[in-house]
């Protein structure tokens, strides 16, 4: 239990070590992060690095903005939601764009573990449950 | 003469003693031989009455007793058995009225439960019957959903395949920027 609260203190500082300047998670921080660790590997160093990773990819889902679209997007339209999202959530975001042709047309934005699905597979999706209900 | 007449005879005083004495000696009494026959009658007659006539007559009054017993006891038994079948008589009419009360008390039992078996098994029925009818109903509710979810599936599915193959890449382009605009004003 003890061993444990270390662990999560510890893992903590590191993801707090590994944001660059603008504030997201930096590659190269957590590469030299990592690179150190591996030079002179703590104690309970297994169970660091999961908790260290798991931290890490909470982090990754919570500052990216994941837009899945199908059909042209303009550089515009990405900004604007970027800002839009922003806003809601009062903090940035860094966006990644994927193609997904399953959705026939339309946009999907995920943010952690919320979801905005405006593409016509999730209209018809959403038809088909009020159907079955 | 009779006798009478001759005894008077005898008692008179005067002529009369002679006229018995010649009386006597006309029919030839010797007094000693008929003093000897008195006693020896009186002598049988005692050992008679004694030995015979007395066992005799006890004899007969034992026997005489024993018959009149026998006619009590036989009076007796007369009453006894006619008591016995007048109790019979009652015995056998109380008899057959309790049968004819158990039996008339068994078939109002026997009515009365082949009445509420009947009752029952009508309940049991209208039971059976009205879980047959909810779970009929059931089925079909079950089935009408089914059918439901398998057309509405079917035409998801279908209208899924028709947009992706009809949809023009400038409908998609169209489609989706309207849809950011609209995601970017929320």
């Amino acid at each position: 239990m003890k061993r444990d609260k270390k662990i999560q203190k510890y893992s903590k500082k590191l993801v707090a070590l590994s944001l660059g300047a603008d504030n997201f998670v930096s590659e190269e921080r957590v590469a030299a992060i990592l690179r150190v660790l591996g030079e002179k590997p703590p104690l309970h160093y297994k169970a660091l690095l999961k908790a260290y990773y798991n931290k890490l990819k909470v982090l990754l889902r919570d500052e990216t903005l994941r837009v899945e679209f199908f059909g042209d997007l303009d550089k515009g339209n990405t900004v604007q939601m970027e800002e839009a999202f922003s806003r809601r959530y009062g903090r940035l975001f860094k966006t990644v764009l994927d193609e997904a042709p399953e959705l026939l047309a339309g946009v999907r934005i995920q943010v952690g573990d919320d979801v905005w699905d405006r593409s016509v597979s999730g209209r018809l999706e959403y038809l088909s449950n009020e159907f079955r209900n | 003469m009779s006798i009478e007449s001759l005894l008077m005879l005898a008692v008179s005083p005067s002529e009369g003693g002679n006229t018995f004495v010649s009386l006597t000696k006309q029919f030839g009494v010797n007094w000693k031989l008929l003093v000897a026959q008195i006693i020896n009658f009186c002598l049988v007659a005692f050992v008679l009455y004694r030995y015979a006539f007395k066992p005799i007559l006890k004899t007969l009054d034992v026997r005489q007793k024993k018959i009149a017993d026998g006619l009590q006891f036989a009076e007796e038994m007369e009453h006894k058995l006619r008591e016995s079948e007048k109790q019979y008589a009652d015995t056998v009419k109380q008899g057959a009225e309790e049968a004819k009360q158990i039996v008339e008390r068994a078939r109002a039992q026997a009515k009365t439960y082949f009445e509420q078996q009947a009752h029952e098994a009508t309940l049991k029925a209208e039971d059976i019957i009205t879980k047959a009818e909810e779970s009929i109903e059931m089925e079909k509710q079950q089935m009408l959903l089914d059918v439901r979810k398998d057309i509405a599936d079917l035409v998801i599915t279908t209208t899924g395949k028709v947009l992706a193959k009809q949809l023009t890449p400038d409908e998609q382009s169209s489609y989706s920027k309207s849809v950011a605009k609209e995601l970017s004003l929320n």
